[in-house]
């Protein structure tokens, strides 16, 4: 495992640039110049890009430099852990920096919702204030519209039960709501949040299924 | 050339404990092999009405019997659900149907699920576990 995670960093830059050959120097010159992988202009735009002593003969490598190859990349190995949809792999492999904010957003709302609810389940209380949380603070570290992007991709899934995606697409765009609401009065901060999602867990504006667990009155 | 190095290092650091944080708790998820399973639970043979009827006295042993001899492996998600019922509990993302073997034990005390961990595509199981629900130090 020690092994993995010290390679991570090497594999993950690759996905800024994946560039099989290319020098470090070239990736970090090139990804310093934020040209988007993958697009027609792409070569054009990396042969333009200002270079020094150092990277000079970076240019020569633009066309490896602006290949896309999902396949060989760590995020297809490793990021994309099992239970991703195919749309939530798409996007981790077309915005792996957003990706990775998503995740943290993801583990921040899991160890939440197992402070406030012990047992968490599907489709239960629990189940409907992470995702509440994890909307809500999604919103806040990417914005609405690109938090939605990973959100629906989340729900692309062709064998969840129409009424279950019904219930996480609600609880969602309520956390969505919930984290402009609180930006707007300059209240927000994850405590705000949390009460916000206990409260409308209370006032039933959350979805849930299968009820029967109980509310904590703050968060914890 | 020297002073290209610290960017690419930060960024590096940067995305190794993004990465890290995210990754942590599916990777450092603690699955319970079959031969403890046996002896902590026993084996019981599946029954997937009794499972489906969510009897929390039969369904770790039957876990055993699902995990020992890979029952559902390869065998498509839909099959799962339809099979042994809608999935009531959770871990690490809606997709990964789990299921309880073990009633609440209470806050903080040792539990344990049934998972069934997808294939890349989302269609088939891929492998089937039994998973610390909790707790973690």
């Amino acid at each position: 495992m020690t092994h993995i995670i010290f390679i991570f960093p090497l594999f993950l830059l690759a996905n800024f640039a994946t560039a099989g050959d290319s020098h470090p120097d070239c990736i970090a010159w090139f990804n310093r110049g934020k040209i988007k992988v993958g697009t027609k202009d792409c070569e054009l735009k990396c042969a333009m890009l200002d270079s020094d002593m150092g990277t000079f003969m970076c240019s020569n490598q633009c066309e490896d430099l602006c290949k896309i190859k999902p396949e060989e990349s760590l995020l297809a190995k490793f990021i994309l852990y099992p239970g991703l949809t195919p749309a939530e792999k798409s996007l981790v492999v077309k915005k792996p920096k957003d990706a990775i904010i998503v995740y943290e957003q993801k583990n921040i709302a899991e160890k939440s919702t197992s402070r406030n609810f012990p047992d968490q389940n599907l489709n239960d209380e629990s189940d409907a204030y992470r995702h509440f949380l994890w909307a809500a603070l999604l919103t806040k570290e990417l914005g609405r519209s690109r938090a939605k992007e990973f959100l629906d991709a989340h729900e692309d899934d062709p064998d969840q039960p129409d009424i279950e995606r019904q219930m996480d697409m609600n609880n969602n765009s309520r956390g969505q709501a919930a984290t402009e609401s609180l930006i707007k009065e300059k209240r927000w901060n994850q405590k705000n949040v949390e009460a916000k999602g206990l409260e409308e867990l209370r006032s039933k504006q959350l979805q849930v299924l299968k009820p029967g667990l109980a509310i904590p009155k703050e968060p914890k | 050339m020297k002073n290209l190095k610290p960017s690419f290092a930060t960024l590096s650091t940067v995305l190794f404990f993004g990465f890290a944080v995210c990754a942590s708790s599916y990777f450092s998820a603690n699955f319970m092999n079959t031969s403890d399973a046996e002896k902590k639970w026993g084996v019981l043979t599946l029954n997937a009405e009794q499972f489906k009827a969510g009897d929390m006295s039969k369904r770790a042993s039957m876990a055993v019997d699902i995990v020992k001899r890979s029952l559902y492996v390869g065998k498509g998600r839909k099959d799962v659900r339809r099979e042994l019922g809608d999935p009531d509990s959770y871990f690490f993302s809606d997709t990964i149907y789990a299921y309880k073997i073990m009633p609440f034990p209470g806050e903080n005390k040792e539990s344990w699920h049934l998972v069934f961990i997808p294939d890349d595509k989302l269609e088939k199981v891929k492998e089937v576990k039994i998973h610390k629900k909790c707790c973690y130090k």
